[in-house]
Formats: C-alpha cells, structure tokens, sequence
C-alpha cells in the first residue's frame, strides 16, 4: 500500500485541484446540464421549427436558389457557411453575417426548406437564455481566453479525478465497496458518498472532462490547419486578387465536383470563400460518412469558386479528426434521448461529487486530511490503526 | 446482502479497485458503443451507462450500515 508520505502528497495535489476548479466545474456542470437538452429546447421554445411534411420524392430546390433565398432575406450580407443536419435532410442551413470575416459570433443562421427555398425559421443564436448558458459554459463571455482558461480549469478536474481514485485505496483498506456509513456523522456519510459516486464516475467523467479540455482548443487547431494543411492545398493560388462576388461559380457545380472527387460520401457544410475554413479562391466543401461514427468525421474538398474545377483534397490531419470526435464525447448528443437521459444524471452526480468534496474541506479545514484516513481505519468496528506501509 | 463488512473487506489493491474497475469498463463500452454504432449499439450504451446509475442507487437505497 501507500506509504504516510505519499498519502499526504496526493491528499495535497487532490486537495488544491479541486479547490481551484471546484467553482468553475460547478459553474459547467449547471450550464452543461440544460446544453445537453438544446435540441429539445429549441423545438419547445419554437427556436427550431420543423419542415412542413412533403412527399418523400419531392424535387429538391437548386443550392444556387437556396442562396438566392438567403441573400434576399439578409440584403447587404454575406454567406459563411451552408450546412446540413444529418437528422433532417429536408432543411438547409445558410449561415450569414455583414462580411466573410466576421467572427462566428456575429452569424446569424437561417433554415431553409431544401425543396422549395422557402425560409422555415429564422433561429436566435446570440440572444436569449440559452445563449447565455452557452457562453458561461464555453468561454465565460471572454472570448479564446476564457476558453483556454475552462480548459485549463478541465485539467485540473483531470488530474483532481486521478489523485482521487489514488486516495480511494487507503480510504477503502477496511471498507467494502459501495459502504454508506449513515450513522455515525454528517461528515463520515458525505465522505462516502464523494467516494461512491466519484469512484463510480470516474470514467464519464475523465471522458467528458477531457473532451470538454480538447474542445476549447477547436480555435487554436483550425488555426494551425489553416496555416498548414489548407496553405499546401491552396498554394497555387498564392498572389491571385481574391474573388469579388460576381465571380463565383454555380454552388451546384461546385457541390456536384466534391461528389465526384469523393462518390460516397455526403455533403456536411461548404465554406465560402474567404471565410474561416476556407482560402479566398475556393469553396471548401466538407464531406462525410454515412456510419455512426464517420457521419462525424469530415474530409475537405478545394473546388476553384471561379471554375468549379477540382483543386485538392486530403485527409483531415489527426488533431482536427480527434477534436470532431471529442465533440460527441462531450455533448452525450450519439445515442439518442435515453443517452442525453443518462448524461444529464451523470452530470448531477459530478455536481453532488463536487459538492461533497467541498463540503468535507469545509468541515475538516482545520485537521489533515490524513486525520480524516485515519478515521476511515479507526472507525472500521475497532481495527487498530494501522501503520502505513 | 448477507456477508458481512469483515468478509467483503480485507484484501490490497485489487480487492478495493475490482468493483470501480468493473464500472470503469461498463462505462467505457457504453459510451464507445453509441460512437461506434446505432440502434443495438445505442442500446448497448444505455444499458452500460445505466448499470452503473443502477449501482449507485442501489448502495445508497441500501447503506451497508447498521
């Protein structure tokens, strides 16, 4: 077993971890909780609406009139991005803001009818309660700083799990898994319930609390890619004046060049030219799988926005392919409502884990948390203390 | 459960990490198998994850102490 020595070097490193994230994983916890349910909300809020039902073999509207619509809709704006839900081939989405540079914050989304064109919805996206929820949860309304900062917050709560599970043997020496000691104190009851439930947890919430850590460096990653992979791609065009809007090619065309290059695979978003994911000469379609997991992943296609010509199209390095799967990992989004069910327990747990660990510091502040290890042996129906081996 | 706190504890490491370990694994299947698969496979994360819910309420509906 542990010697005292380092007992009492992991009860410090578990002691300081949580104290310092302990405010700000309660703080995600709680904001996380109703994020896991956005879908459903924003059907009950009427801030996702669905398409009116249709024959299954109506023709679909071209993308060209898809853009039309929204140009028409938002006059004096911009198409970023156009993209598309797996769940609900009958919408497309047309992400607009007043330029191809601004930032993801200022876009506003619109929900187009894939058959006729017509806008179904005009969805609030930096507005309202679960705005609000979002950005506490994702960047504490402080923009890339306040991402890195929750992610260096997720890795303290990782390596508070890892020095937990360490401390959960001496604790258990005497005990059976799962002991709830509800008689002798307040304190002894709530130190077995931190155990519990923590040690229970461990690995949903390694698992969330990891992805959650990858997730707030998506900015950071897309950068480099775009320094990195996407310059290679689009170096030939090095030196050309960018587009002007009048230049651009048929989207359909476009589309229709990505579908040749990769035949089974499905459109997921295009990026349009100039904007964050893509060069200023080219539509950056991003294609994807069919099956549970590649229905995720995506691999970007370079169509010249001028020719519709093919350009280039390559595997997406492994950092971007990690962070599309730590997505799902995080929002418990791939197992339908009974996973997001199970995901919204979990997530109270860890708040009651959380809770409880702040507690026992409260309640023992003033001993050493060895006293606290010597209580959990001495306790055990009067076994001698024993020394640390 | 009839066996009693001395019988259940005793033991070193493996003893005391044999249960969390167990739950470690089920959790683990449960939250590859939806990622991996649908339908049957979504079902099989459900049933994982939610064993361990199950464990939870079940030690504490039932606290092992007198």
């Amino acid at each position: 077993m542990m010697t005292a020595k380092s007992i009492r070097t992991w009860s410090a490193v578990h002691k300081w971890t949580s104290l310092i994230c302990t405010a700000f994983l309660l703080l995600l916890c709680l904001t996380g909780l109703p994020l896991i349910f956005h879908h459903e909300i924003d059907h009950l809020t009427g801030n996702a609406v669905d398409p009116p039902a249709m024959p299954a073999d109506t023709p679909r509207a071209t993308l060209d009139s898809i853009a039309q619509t929204g140009l028409a809709r938002r006059p004096g704006e911009v198409i970023q991005y156009m993209f598309w839900d797996p769940d609900e081939p009958n919408l497309v989405y047309v992400s607009m803001a007043r330029t191809v540079t601004a930032p993801p914050t200022e876009l506003k989304v619109l929900a187009v009818d894939a058959r006729t064109a017509q806008v179904v919805n005009e969805p609030t996206t930096n507005e309202g309660f679960m705005y609000v929820i979002l950005m506490l949860h994702v960047e504490l309304f402080a923009g890339l700083p306040g991402k890195l900062f929750l992610g260096a917050m997720g890795l303290l709560f990782v390596i508070a799990i890892v020095s937990g599970v360490v401390l959960y043997a001496p604790f258990m020496r005497k005990l059976g898994f799962g002991t709830v000691r509800v008689q002798r104190s307040t304190r002894l009851k709530w130190l077995d319930l931190h155990n519990l439930l923590g040690v229970v947890t461990i690995v949903w919430a390694l698992v969330v609390g990891f992805t959650g850590v990858i997730n707030t460096w998506a900015d950071l990653m897309i950068q480099y890619w775009r320094g990195s992979q996407l310059m290679e791609m689009v170096q030939p065009y090095q030196g050309k004046p960018p587009l002007e809007t009048h230049q651009l090619v048929s989207l359909d065309r476009a589309i229709a060049t990505a579908r040749t290059a990769t035949p089974d695979m499905t459109p997921s978003f295009v990026a349009f030219p100039g904007t964050l994911f893509s060069s200023a000469h080219h539509y950056m379609v991003a294609m994807r799988g069919d099956a549970a997991l590649t229905r995720r992943l995506i691999r970007p296609v370079l169509v010249d926005a001028q020719t519709a010509a093919f350009t280039d199209s390559r595997a997406m390095p492994w950092y971007l392919t990690a962070l599309l799967v730590s997505q799902p990992l995080h929002f418990g989004d791939y197992g339908e409502l009974p996973l997001k069910i199970i995901w919204a327990l979990l997530d109270i747990i860890t708040i009651v884990v959380l809770g409880s660990g702040l507690y026992l510091w409260l309640a023992r502040r003033r001993e050493p948390v060895e006293a606290g290890l010597g209580e959990a042996v001495r306790d055990d129906d009067g076994i001698a203390r024993q020394p640390a081996e | 459960m009839s066996t009693t706190r001395e019988q259940r504890a005793g033991g070193g490491v493996r003893r005391i990490f044999a249960a969390p370990a167990l739950m470690g694994l089920l959790s683990l299947v449960g939250l590859l198998s939806a990622l991996l698969g649908d339908h049957l496979w979504d079902a099989l994360s459900w049933a994982t994850l939610g064993i361990t819910l199950l464990v939870i309420a079940w030690y504490i509906a039932r606290p092992a102490e007198r």
